[in-house]
């Protein structure tokens, strides 16, 4: 199934992904940023908060934004 | 959360769609069209030359032919790159995924205001703490007409607690209303050039929420300012100095260079010379080592101020004495006129 993911991380990704059916939440988050702590993220699907094992569905758009973004002077 | 009407929502989501940038870049085949031309025009020099049996010149427009194509062939290929990279589906959102942006901004912000006539779209944010300093809320306003401008957005304080040196600052990275970006810099741009309005505020929120110590237009250690060490002033940014020497912060004010070496130093670092009054520094100032009182280099002889030196009893030789004190003692009487020089020998009369 195809969706949508979000990476605002670093320089920032968005393209359509395709996913085995019934891949949840904190699966297609280890693909993606691995590496990191999900609680380090604000992860929502559709723009709502969700729980990492919920699984996603076909057209779902998923985002990864991290909560800590340090700007500059 | 905000309860605005679908309709006015409906209303800013096609402003906002209509003026997206455009999607992605378009290939241009005119320099390779160029690059064709002018290999034509170099195989029509191998034709000349061949027909005329000039095996020299045969090499050389060969090797220029070879050169040629391999330039049609680079700019073809560059093309045909960006040919294969269009996806319009990632490139622009569509006026759904505006729309559903624009509701859920106002679940996800306290407050989502659209200003249809000042083609304003904005967001207002919790009130944010750094480090216990409260700034309160801030509002993020983005021109509907300018979101393939650079300065697309700016940040509003709602409920200002600026810099005490510097109002225009009203959070650590934001100055005269311009967020900046630092690590979000990139993921920031790539949002508002897809139209993804969602991400953008959010992306925006978490820089505000998020405080860089090493990077701040005022750091939040001096937010409510700071003192000066000698006075006690509240300084301003363009009024701070520093002690050469101890590095406290004073004012311009209560700074003063040392007449000796012409650094700058506090009124703790630094004394008066006794006899000029100019300032001079710790490491400047001598005592006198008749009277003890601390002067400036200048002012001192042979580690003496003058009015020791003044006060110096006299220890020249008799000699000395004599030639400086009295005059010239008169010749003896039966001295000659002209009496004999080195070189020269009397002659008798």
């Amino acid at each position: 199934m195809k969706i949508l993911v979000i990476n605002n991380d670093g320089g920032g990704f968005a393209d359509y992904v395709e996913v085995a059916e019934g891949t949840t939440v904190k699966q297609l988050f280890d693909r993606q940023v691995g590496g990191s702590k999900p609680q380090n993220y604000l992860i929502r699907v559709n723009r709502l908060p969700v729980s990492a094992e919920q699984a996603l569905q076909d057209g779902d758009r998923i985002s990864f934004t991290p909560v800590k973004i340090e700007g500059a002077a | 959360m905000t309860m605005l009407s679908l309709r006015t929502m409906v209303r800013m989501a096609v402003r906002l769609q209509s003026r997206l940038p455009p999607s992605t870049e378009f290939p241009d085949f005119s320099p390779a069209i160029a690059a064709w031309q002018q290999l034509l025009q170099a195989n029509a020099r191998l034709e000349f030359v061949r027909q005329r049996a000039w095996p020299t010149a045969q090499l050389s427009v060969t090797s220029e032919v070879a050169r040629a194509a391999s330039l049609v062939r680079l700019r073809l290929e560059d093309e045909l790159n960006i040919c294969k990279a269009i996806k319009p589906a990632r490139a622009t959102a569509t006026l759904r995924d505006v729309l559903a942006d624009l509701q859920a901004l106002g679940r996800e912000f306290p407050e989502l205001r659209i200003d249809l006539r000042l083609n304003q779209l904005s967001v207002v944010t919790e009130p944010i703490n750094l480090e216990e300093v409260p700034l309160g809320r801030f509002e993020i306003v983005v021109r509907c007409d300018q979101l393939d401008e650079y300065r697309a957005y700016h940040v509003m304080a709602l409920d200002p607690s600026p810099a005490a040196s510097n109002s225009d600052t009203i959070h650590p990275h934001v100055q005269d209303g311009i967020l900046c970006e630092g690590e979000g810099h990139h993921a920031i741009r790539a949002a508002l050039s897809q139209g993804r309005l969602w991400d953008f505020f959010v992306l925006v929120r978490q820089v505000l929420q998020t405080y860089n110590g090493s990077s701040a237009f005022v750091s939040l250690e001096r937010w409510h300012g700071s003192d000066c060490g000698d006075c006690g002033d509240l300084m301003s940014d363009d009024d701070i100095t520093s002690c050469e020497r101890c590095d406290s912060q004073i004012c311009l004010d209560c700074s003063a260079s040392c007449e000796d070496c012409g650094h700058s130093y506090c009124s703790e670092c630094r004394g008066l010379c006794h006899n000029c009054d100019q300032y001079v520094c710790m490491a400047c100032s001598r005592a006198c080592t008749g009277c003890d009182h601390h002067f400036c280099q200048s002012c001192l002889q042979a580690g003496r101020c003058a009015a020791c030196v003044e006060d110096l009893p006299p220890e020249n030789s008799p000699d000395e004495h004599q030639d400086l004190a009295s005059p010239e003692a008169p010749p003896p009487a039966d001295a000659a006129i002209q009496p004999l020089r080195l070189g020269e020998v009397a002659v008798p009369a």
